[in-house]
């Protein structure tokens, strides 16, 4: 059998590049210039969603009925279409309530910077409902739900309340809670 | 002196991050006219700069004054954050509520309350944010 190299050569190349491997391999860590940058990402979200909250006041959320309306003809989820005329809209007061209340969380999940990846979960879940519901009706761009949907999905991926926000504080209290399971659930929440 | 002056700059940094706020919307920036509004200086022409301009004056204003405490009381993270909180609070409580909404007014609107509550509460935490830092950066340092 021929070979075209050495053995010292294929095994010098062999631990280049398991090297060069472990090298691609490692742990990125978020220095503090990228935490203070996405923290202000997260401020301006929970910004978003807080402004938001004011073309749809209570009592009557008159502001958002239109959207709904529209969502019932412009989905293109098959069912949704039922669902949103024969529950949602049928009981629009009690829509109106959970979606106001659900969005005021939000915005006060991230403005706040308090289990701030509960709120970015939270945020992508509304986006999903609006992505859905709305950006194939007409004159809506079909990106702009997409994109809040990713921004909030970029907002679960870090913990963007450690900097400008209470999960600084909040990480530090549950490093130190004694029930391990509540901590570990709690801490993925940070 | 040095922390006093710290908080001066804690709190110019916060305002001008928290500016956004009142910057994004359809004007753009029209929402800083209700910052001028506060203490009656709002104006078609000058409104909107009034209104950035009195932001950044009361967030280093206030900024200083969180120094000065600061500089008796040595709090932890969380007391340095949440005394953050108590300075925006304050800070609406006397400029918002007082001075902008119940004296030339004498009521109260829901929206108008919950819309400026937010960005001065955002404002103390931020400023509380960035104090703890640049006093930790300064102990790390010594």
């Amino acid at each position: 059998m021929h070979t075209s190299s050495s053995v010292p050569e294929r095994e010098a190349a062999q631990s280049g590049a398991a090297q060069n491997a472990q090298e691609a391999n490692r742990p990125v860590v978020l220095g503090e210039r990228s935490l203070w940058l996405l923290a202000l990402v997260r401020l301006l979200t929970g910004w978003l969603w807080f402004q938001q909250l004011f073309w749809k006041m209570p009592p009557d959320f008159t502001g958002l009925h239109r959207y709904v309306v529209e969502e019932s003809t412009a989905t293109f989820l098959p069912g949704y279409a039922f669902i949103i005329q024969h529950v949602f809209l049928t009981h629009f007061l009690l829509l109106g309530a959970f979606t106001w209340s659900a969005e005021l969380l939000v915005a006060l999940l991230l403005l706040l910077g308090v289990f701030s990846r509960l709120g970015a979960l939270l945020s992508t879940i509304l986006a999903l409902q609006l992505y859905v519901g709305l950006s194939a009706a007409p004159g809506e761009w079909y990106w702009t739900y997409g994109m809040l949907v990713l921004l909030s999905l970029a907002l679960l991926a870090v913990p963007t309340g450690r900097r400008l926000g209470l999960d600084q504080w909040l990480s530090v209290r549950l490093a130190s809670a004694k029930a391990p399971r509540v901590r570990r659930v709690l801490r993925a929440l940070v | 002196m040095r922390t006093i002056l710290q908080g001066g700059l804690a709190g110019l940094l916060a305002a001008l991050i928290t500016s956004l706020f009142w910057f994004v919307d359809y004007g753009p920036g029209n929402s800083l006219h209700t910052v001028a509004r506060w203490l009656m200086l709002d104006s078609a022409d000058a409104g909107k700069l009034v209104g950035f301009l009195l932001w950044l004056a009361l967030g280093v204003l206030f900024g200083l004054l969180f120094g000065l405490v600061l500089r008796l009381w040595h709090p932890t993270l969380g007391g340095t954050l949440f005394f953050g909180l108590v300075t925006g609070a304050v800070n609406w409580l006397l400029v918002v509520f007082v001075a902008g909404t119940l004296w030339p007014h004498g009521h109260l609107d829901f929206g108008g309350f919950l819309f400026s509550s937010v960005p001065l509460l955002i404002y103390g935490l931020v400023l509380g944010s960035l104090m703890f830092h640049m006093q930790t950066r300064r102990l790390v340092a010594q």
